[in-house]
């Protein structure tokens, strides 16, 4: 986990990282599950927050506890209401994956 | 740093794409008709994912403003710089060829491209992504030549300007009338938010205004958080009337500025924003991708047209139902059909794409309210996987956090989209 941990340090805080060799190849799985995600969390002035530079288990921790919330006020607990826990899991590692993560 | 920030947050989705290597050298031509947000998006991912790909853009507007916050900046709650797309600059970045001038027709079977300087495009796959048009003669009276006069500015364009200044010159105590066509039409809540943020911009000068919604419709986006809002919001100052009350409009005199409802009502109103009924723009309609509907049937997997292969048609155009004709929608469907181009072009079925839709409506500029749905291909069919909209009834902290989110959408979206 920590050399993980700090590629991802690294990749969020210098903007001129290298690509991740895994995204740069295409290796990456999944990517027609996670290509709703940029339409509103990226880098534009007043973005949602973008995505999480964090490994897949912490992501798929993300997710489930958003679909899982009580509180259905804003938009993600909607989106993710019915996605049973592999999709989440395939959704966390291809977000993770193009995050700089390994596959 | 910027274009590297805008990579990661943006398109890293599709940056990523496990694509076998014959797809990412592949060398087939693809033409993309349309630079909005369903073309734009695509014409990108696909850039991404498979760079050998021999890609043209054809889209005669080098800038336009888009509609997602058009109301808002009708209303003077925005400036409409903040609503401006600029494909072309986007495209050019990317070293995409862009081919600004207009498509002029399209023969499906041959997959060749008439341009409007006579020249001639012929690609394996071509996507359709020309938006609407309208359906003037729904309503008696009303024509292309004379809608200026009762400005619906759905396709923003020209008669933003026109609209808006109607709107600035209104007097105190006048009647406004938008007219709401029937389903399906373009942003659905469009509307409604429009007839909250005129409201917000008579208050906001201490102008008495009433403005009535005249509907060719039962029911409607977001209807009771609407409804709710406008009580809380603008008291008195919004009426809806639905079509079972007789509220479509049939006929009007856009001279005299009246218009009559199915009722029998005439309503005289000093500001008419007649928002006709809609179908797939002409160009996609003389190409055969049409059905009777007057809309582009599609399969789900990459929106590939059901009446001619090879053929894809995105966004406003297309018959993705359930997802609603949108921004968003046009956005996902734009990347979901880039990755269904390069699969098929490996000769490979591509994976069923999970497609979001979310749409914020502002009715001030601290309130929003938000619908949002999630689409996948089950048994040949799209489907709506969940749904959710703002609750009717709602603290005033949760309807400023959906402004702030609403502000992030637009500005992300157009990002994402255009480059």
């Amino acid at each position: 986990m920590l050399p993980r941990l700090s590629a991802a340090v690294l990749f969020g805080s210098c903007a001129l990282a290298p690509l991740p060799a895994a995204a740069a190849s295409g290796a990456c799985p999944n990517p027609e599950l996670s290509l709703g995600c940029g339409s509103c969390h990226g880098a534009a002035p007043n973005a949602l927050p973008a995505l999480p530079p964090d490994p897949a288990p912490a992501l798929y921790a993300r997710l489930a506890r958003l679909r899982d919330a009580p509180y259905t006020g804003t938009v993600m607990p909607r989106l993710l209401a019915s996605l049973d826990d592999q999709t989440l899991h395939a959704i966390a590692a291809a977000v993770a994956c193009e995050r700089g993560h390994a596959p | 740093m910027t274009t590297r920030r805008r990579l990661l947050g943006g398109f890293a989705a599709l940056a990523a794409a496990a694509l076998p290597a014959a797809v990412r050298a592949a060398t087939a031509r693809v033409v993309i008709v349309g630079g909005g947000f369903a073309g734009a998006s695509c014409a990108l991912a696909l850039h991404r994912i498979a760079p050998s790909l021999e890609l043209t853009v054809v889209e005669p507007r080098g800038a336009f403003l888009t509609g997602p916050f058009s109301n808002a900046a009708l209303a003077g709650l925005i400036p409409p710089e903040r609503i401006r797309a600029r494909p072309g600059d986007g495209l050019r970045r990317h070293g995409i060829r862009w081919l600004a001038q207009a498509a002029v027709a399209l023969d499906p079977v041959a997959r060749e491209l008439r341009l409007a300087d006579r020249g001639r495009l012929q690609a394996e796959r071509i996507v359709v992504a020309p938006g609407i048009d309208f359906v003037y003669d729904a309503i008696d009276g009303l024509s292309a030549a004379n809608s200026d006069a009762v400005p619906h500015a759905w396709r923003i364009d020209a008669q933003f300007a026109r609209l808006r200044a109607q709107l600035d010159a209104l007097p105190d105590g006048a009647t406004v009338l938008i007219a709401a066509p029937p389903n399906p039409y373009r942003c659905p809540p469009g509307p409604y938010e429009r007839a909250s943020l005129f409201a917000w911009h008579a208050q906001r000068r201490g102008l008495r205004r009433r403005i009535v919604i005249a509907d060719a419709k039962d029911d409607f986006s977001k209807r009771a958080a609407f409804t709710a809002s406008w009580d809380t919001l603008y008291p008195g100052m919004i009426e809806w009337l639905p079509r079972a009350q007789g509220g479509t409009v049939v006929a009007v005199d856009v001279a005299a500025r009246r218009a009559r409802l199915a009722g029998g009502e005439t309503v005289h109103a000093a500001l008419l924003s007649v928002i006709p009924p809609q179908h797939a723009a002409a160009f996609a309609r003389a190409a055969d991708l049409a059905d009777a509907s007057g809309w582009c049937p599609v399969e789900p997997l990459g929106f590939e047209s059901t009446r001619h292969p090879g053929i894809h048609v995105l966004g406003d155009a297309c018959i993705a139902t359930p997802m609603p004709k949108s921004a968003f929608a046009a956005n996902n469907q734009g990347k979901a059909c880039a990755l269904a181009i390069a699969h098929r072009l490996a000769g490979e079925t591509p994976p069923p794409p999970l497609l979001l839709n979310t749409c914020y409506s502002l009715l001030a500029p601290d309130y929003a309210l938000s619908v949002s749905g999630s689409y996948r291909a089950v048994g040949g069919r799209l489907n709506e996987l969940s749904s959710g909209l703002s609750p009717a009834h709602a603290d005033p902290a949760l309807r400023e956090l959906e402004a702030r989110h609403a502000e992030g959408w637009q500005a992300q979206l157009l990002r994402d989209s255009f480059g």
